[in-house]
């Protein structure tokens, strides 16, 4: 019986950190999907939304659902400013298969000093949104941020699907990334659509980051890895899949919490890097993409 | 004006030819100019940025493989050079090779899984992949390596004046690196790698083999790297996996190349002369040094999108061939 608990508490924590990625590569999938281009600075919005939030708890003593609204306007708010800044002179200009990585790259590479400048290489604690520990059915323990995390990352991700399959706004997000030529055509205003996918997927981004920051300590690098796990994700549902970033994201989180078990933690990102590459060498279109396009 | 760009157009090998020749004279004369022993240091990590740039510019600028895990090649070569040497005693000399071919052997080891994968994405991600293994392999075998901590004391390549000879020895390895990619950019493999960047479909529906010519290139990029890592470390006698495998070495390459022009020859060695030395001359600014940096790429990717010398190219040739058609039109 105590190994089944440990089983069922390893596979919880690794929903709990898969539905993270689950968030963040869902943000990247939007992302490619409709405006064709990989975002490097993705992992930024995921460190702003954590700063944000502990500025906001910290120096501005402002009660915790307040604090979490306005600090995903703000990276909202940053996501357009970087967006119509740099974004979109480059947009579908020639050469766009290539630009958007070293733009990011080079939008990455400000974020994170900038936040390094502001605010130091100090590692900062958010306190719990909810302490409480249960343990349901006395087997395993499970911290109430934990349930929020979870509880969380199913409301986005169902919120989104919502907006995506049901909305006007979806459909219109829908046809730009079938064509966005085409979509023009029809009425929908592309320009438009593109700023609206980006600015939704950093807040994605954001809100993984304010809800993972009590659980992982904030600093300027933390969105590098997370990042890099997020295009893993990625690429493993297949680019441009949403549902299959989700539950590539899920089944990520699961594997690499095994691998700290049994292997150790200094292996935890190896073992998820080369999953990716076993994957990619049986089926080089990723878990769940489509065949076209490859 | 006409005659200069007569001149320009007609004689391009010619103009090439003689101010290759100047600017290495230019660089072979440099130690007896320079006198701070420090700006010696940075022109020799001009020169290995320039190597390693080329090398990649040849994978991604000329045959279109964008890898994002090239400082792993030159992270494997450094290492196991160093540690050969450390450990079994064997002369640097010796090692460096040793440390190319298995760069080389590495470089084969990823271009094989790679071939398989056509979109832009998937090559970036899986090469990024890849070269975060090996650094994680570097960095969690500490009783080898040494881990995070790095190793350190690593044997030397010269005794007594050794910035000035490694100097010397650098300069070579540059000219030896530039001549090989100048000689495969001219020769029907450098067509070829054009071709399949451009269009893979055309160039396979011509007859070139891709897997062969991609695994062939990736070989030479990776045997270059490798051998400038090894350099590298012997030089520096410091390795540890965040400075030779991490990831901001990529980022530096990649700048560098797209600063000075992809899929050029000059670019990636005049983008790695002027970010290194600006860099260092940014030095006393401190923390703000890599915000600038990443503002220099920045605006270089939205208004220069062809790189400094990519820009140059283009408008000193257009203008040239206008001028010469005008001249034309105007006699008929």
């Amino acid at each position: 019986m105590v190994h089944l608990s440990y089983w069922i508490e390893m596979i919880m924590s690794g929903v709990v950190t898969g539905a993270c990625y689950a968030m963040i590569g869902a943000g990247l999938s939007l992302i490619w999907g409709t405006l064709k281009m990989v975002n490097l600075a993705h992992g930024e919005y995921y460190m702003l939304g954590a700063y944000f939030l502990w500025m906001l708890l910290t120096v501005g003593n402002l009660p915790l659902a307040l604090a979490v609204i306005i600090s995903i306007i703000g990276v909202i708010f940053f996501a357009s400013i970087i967006h119509m800044a740099a974004i979109r002179p480059l947009l579908r200009k020639p050469g766009w298969n290539m630009s958007p990585w070293i733009l990011t790259l080079g939008i990455q590479i400000l974020l994170q000093n900038l936040a390094l400048q502001i605010w130091g290489e100090l590692y900062r604690n958010v306190p719990y949104f909810w302490s409480r520990v249960f343990k349901p059915l006395g087997m395993f323990t499970m911290s109430g941020q934990r349930i929020i995390i979870l509880a969380g990352t199913v409301i986005v991700i169902l919120a989104l699907m919502y907006m995506i399959k049901r909305t006007r706004l979806g459909r219109a997000i829908i046809a730009t990334s079938q064509d966005g030529e085409y979509a023009m055509m029809m009425g929908v205003n592309t320009k438009r659509i593109y700023f609206i996918t980006y600015v939704i997927s950093a807040a994605l981004a954001a809100v993984a980051g304010i809800l993972l920051c009590p659980v992982y300590s904030v600093n300027p690098w933390m969105g590098s890895t997370v990042q890099t796990k997020g295009l893993v994700v990625c690429i493993l549902g297949g680019l441009g899949s949403i549902e299959g970033a989700i539950i590539a994201g899920i089944f990520m989180g699961i594997i690499e919490s095994a691998a700290v078990s049994v292997i150790g933690s200094e292996w935890r990102d190896a073992v998820a890097y080369i999953f990716l590459l076993i994957v990619l060498y049986i089926k080089p279109t990723g878990l769940f993409g489509k065949k076209k396009g490859v | 004006m006409d005659r200069l760009s007569r001149i320009i157009l007609y004689h391009r090998k010619q103009i090439a030819l003689a101010s290759s020749i100047l600017s290495v004279a230019i660089l072979a004369a440099l130690p007896f100019m320079v006198t701070k022993i420090y700006y010696i240091h940075v022109l020799i990590l001009c020169m290995i940025y320039s190597c390693i740039t080329s090398a990649w510019n040849l994978i991604a600028g000329y045959a279109g493989v964008f890898s994002f895990g090239f400082q792993a090649l030159f992270g494997t070569g450094a290492y196991v050079s160093a540690l050969l040497s450390i450990h079994l005693g064997w002369s640097p000399w010796i090692t460096m090779w040793i440390g190319a071919l298995a760069s080389m052997c590495i470089g084969a080891l990823v271009a094989v899984p790679s071939l398989k994968l056509k979109q832009l994405p998937y090559i970036c991600i899986a090469t990024l992949c890849m070269g975060e293994i090996i650094r994680l392999i570097a960095s969690n075998f500490p009783q080898i390596t040494r881990g995070e901590s790095g190793l350190s004391q690593i044997p030397k390549l010269f005794d007594g004046n050794i910035k000035v000879k490694s100097y010397y020895l650098m300069l070579l390895i540059l000219i030896l690196t530039m001549a090989l990619v100048i000689k495969i950019v001219g020769s029907p493999m450098g067509i070829s790698l054009k071709a399949m960047r451009d269009s893979q479909e055309a160039s396979e529906s011509l007859g070139i083999d891709i897997s062969g010519t991609k695994i062939r290139i990736y070989m030479i990029g990776a045997f270059i790297a490798g051998f400038v890592g090894a350099f590298y470390a012997h030089y520096m006698n410091i390795l540890t996996p965040t400075s030779v495998l991490g990831t901001a070495l990529m980022t530096q390459y990649v700048a560098m190349s797209l600063i000075g022009g992809m899929g050029t020859i000059v670019g990636p060695v005049l983008g790695s002369f002027t970010i290194t030395a600006s860099l260092e001359l940014l030095r006393k600014l401190e923390d703000q040094r890599l915000i600038i940096y990443a503002l220099l790429i920045i605006v270089t990717i939205i208004f220069l999108r062809n790189g400094i010398w990519g820009t140059l190219k283009d408008v000193v040739i257009s203008s040239a061939e206008k001028n010469i058609r005008n001249k034309k039109q105007g006699s008929l």
